[in-house]
């Protein structure tokens, strides 16, 4: 008995997985779904991709349990389901889909809808609103984040990078800007409709406001050394920018154009977040000597450590009352570090990891807070992951091409 | 352009009269979805010499080194923007240099680890340590512009503790 103890504790402990596996409860909470494939003429490629965003989709809403298996048509026994998903993919000039939503118990068809979009290349937004529909349609709780772009920037090469649209799970991917050196893209509102980034292409970094939708641009400030919008709140942002050649943080009122500067340390403050409503926020900075997650109130000049552990905890988000973090946990500074990233209050208390190996970074709050995008590493390849903070499911879609700068969604 | 956007208009208001559902990402029609700008490069202000791409470079440390104009870069430890004793020297050759010019550029460059904002951080503190070192040297500050380009501008690529620290540097470029 004892060493039946030792070895499910050893499993538990060494287990090579995130999240996902280590938690599996509320299945029965869950519908059980099987999908059938009606689509003619899609080629097998596009096909598979389809039906494994629509699987993913399904996975990360934490909402269903999907039956894997690709059906084509309705031979099998779906006794056991609770729901069939029937879909009809098309492709002519634009992408084209008609979902049907079976209840198995009854044999009844209980919601159709047709979705077209465009544009073929945008096709899995037409996946994701579809299963964003059948879970409001069977009174889930929302999953609406599934429909919205991530705005990424990469390097390309030396002092070279681009701006990239995508949908969430990056099969849909956009660049937008590119040519020069422009970073740290960030949503300016909620409709997405315009982006903040800094272009890096003259002497004085300059952040600029860029409609989407029309290609206008305006100016909203420039600092000499660096210059960074990490967050937004209304009007307000929060941005790191060294007008002394001091990297602090400050906030920027971009109707009035009034700065207020947040911080004063004369080591590193980056990467300020509005927390706890607005009133307070949590940043990067080092005064013990490493990056660490500390908070004040926009109003005051007190400082608190949020983190007890890590070598180096240098990315952080926030939404509403709680905090994500990275935090590496191997000694060396170098490429086989063991980051991960940590849930916790605002207050730095309710501690608790979501992943368990690889190097985990860049941890980002969906839109309402209830799923955690991450960027892992494993050796040579990298995936970009999402862990839905009610059951803890993960989903990871690979990443090809050079390594994520910065992102936001 | 106005009739373009007018048709697309038009086109989306009848789709969205149909009883297909209509897809939030689709309104971003063609007009307006491919919006790609030209690196936002503004060449009024753009960084002369120093501004555009890598120079080759003559003034090797370690077979690699990023400045120009006869300048070298200075080096850091992991983590680290203080300036070690061994580049010292480096140091005051280059600011007899700078003090015959009129303008430079110093660039803060990392290594790869760490993430985004820290980077750009740690760099922008390494350039601002050289510059009041130079100016500590009778450099006169208004000779000097700082940037950061955090991981940017690698030198090496390869995975080792070697390549790493030659990325972990300050570039020094002569502007005018």
């Amino acid at each position: 008995m004892r060493f039946l103890v030792i070895f499910i504790f050893s499993f538990y402990l060494f287990a090579d997985v995130d999240a996902t596996i280590r938690i599996e409860k509320d299945v029965e909470s869950r519908s059980r779904v099987a999908i059938i494939d009606g689509s003619v003429g899609v080629s097998p490629n596009i096909n598979s991709k389809f039906f494994e965003i629509l699987l993913a989709d399904l996975k990360i809403s934490g909402h269903f349990l999907a039956d894997k298996t690709h059906y084509m048509g309705r031979g099998a026994d779906f006794s056991s389901k609770d729901y069939i998903i029937k879909y009809k993919f098309s492709i002519e000039d634009s992408a084209s889909l008609n979902i049907q939503l079976i209840e198995v118990s009854s044999d009844k068809q209980i919601m159709s809808k047709n979705y077209n979009i465009p544009s073929f290349s945008k096709y899995p937004f037409l996946v994701h609103q579809a299963v964003s529909d059948i879970n409001q349609f069977l009174k889930y709780p929302s999953i609406s984040w599934i429909n919205r772009y991530l705005v990424f920037s990469r390097y390309t090469s030396k002092k070279q990078s681009e701006i990239i649209l995508s949908d969430y799970t990056m099969n849909y991917r956009k660049v937008i800007i590119s040519g020069g050196l422009n970073l740290f893209p960030k949503w300016a509102d909620k409709n997405q409709r315009t982006l903040y980034y800094t272009s890096y292409n003259s002497l004085i970094p300059t952040l600029y406001k860029l409609n989407i939708y029309n290609g206008s641009k305006i100016k909203i400030a420039s600092s000499e050394g660096m210059l960074v919008c990490s967050d937004v709140k209304g009007s307000k942002i929060l941005v790191t920018m060294a007008p002394n050649g001091q990297p602090d943080i400050y906030e920027i009122d971009t109707l009035s154009g009034v700065k207020n500067r947040l911080t004063s340390f004369s080591g590193i403050d980056v990467k300020g977040r509005y927390v706890d409503g607005g009133d307070s926020m949590i940043f990067i900075s080092n005064p013990l000597g490493y990056a660490n997650v500390y908070k004040k109130s926009l109003y005051g000049t007190s400082v608190s450590q949020l983190v007890y552990h890590g070598k180096n905890n240098n990315s952080c988000d926030a939404y509403g009352k709680s905090i994500v973090y990275s935090s590496r946990e191997t000694k060396s500074g170098y490429s086989k570090n063991r980051f991960n990233i940590y849930l916790a209050s605002s207050n730095g208390y309710n501690t608790k990891p979501l992943t368990s190996t690889g190097s985990n970074q860049l941890p980002t709050f969906s839109s309402d807070g209830s799923v955690v995008l991450y960027v892992k590493s494993r050796g040579n390849s990298s995936s970009i992951g999402y862990i839905n903070l009610k059951d803890l499911k993960t989903v990871q879609f690979p990443l090809s091409g050079r390594k994520i700068q910065s992102l936001d969604w | 352009m106005k009739s373009k956007i007018f048709i697309i208009a038009i086109s989306v208001f009848f789709i969205g009269c149909s009883d297909k559902k209509k897809v939030q990402p689709s309104n971003v029609t063609n007009s307006s979805e491919t919006v790609t700008i030209d690196g936002g490069v503004d060449s009024s202000n753009n960084g002369g010499s120093g501004g555009g791409n890598a120079a080759t470079y003559n003034n090797s440390y370690g077979g690699l080194d990023g400045s120009s104009g006869g300048l070298k870069s200075i080096y850091f430890e992991f983590g680290q923007y203080s300036i070690s004793s061994d580049m010292q020297e480096r140091i005051a050759q280059n600011s007899n240099i700078i003090k015959t010019k009129s303008k430079i550029k110093i660039e803060g460059n990392c290594d790869e680890f760490g993430t985004d904002e820290y980077n750009f951080a740690l760099g922008l503190k390494r350039a601002k340590v050289i510059k009041d070192d130079l100016m500590a040297k009778g450099v006169d500050e208004n000779k000097i512009v700082m940037i950061s380009l955090g991981e940017s501008t690698p030198l090496c690529r390869e995975t080792t503790d070697e390549c790493y620290a030659k990325n972990r540097r300050v570039d020094f470029h002569i502007i005018n």
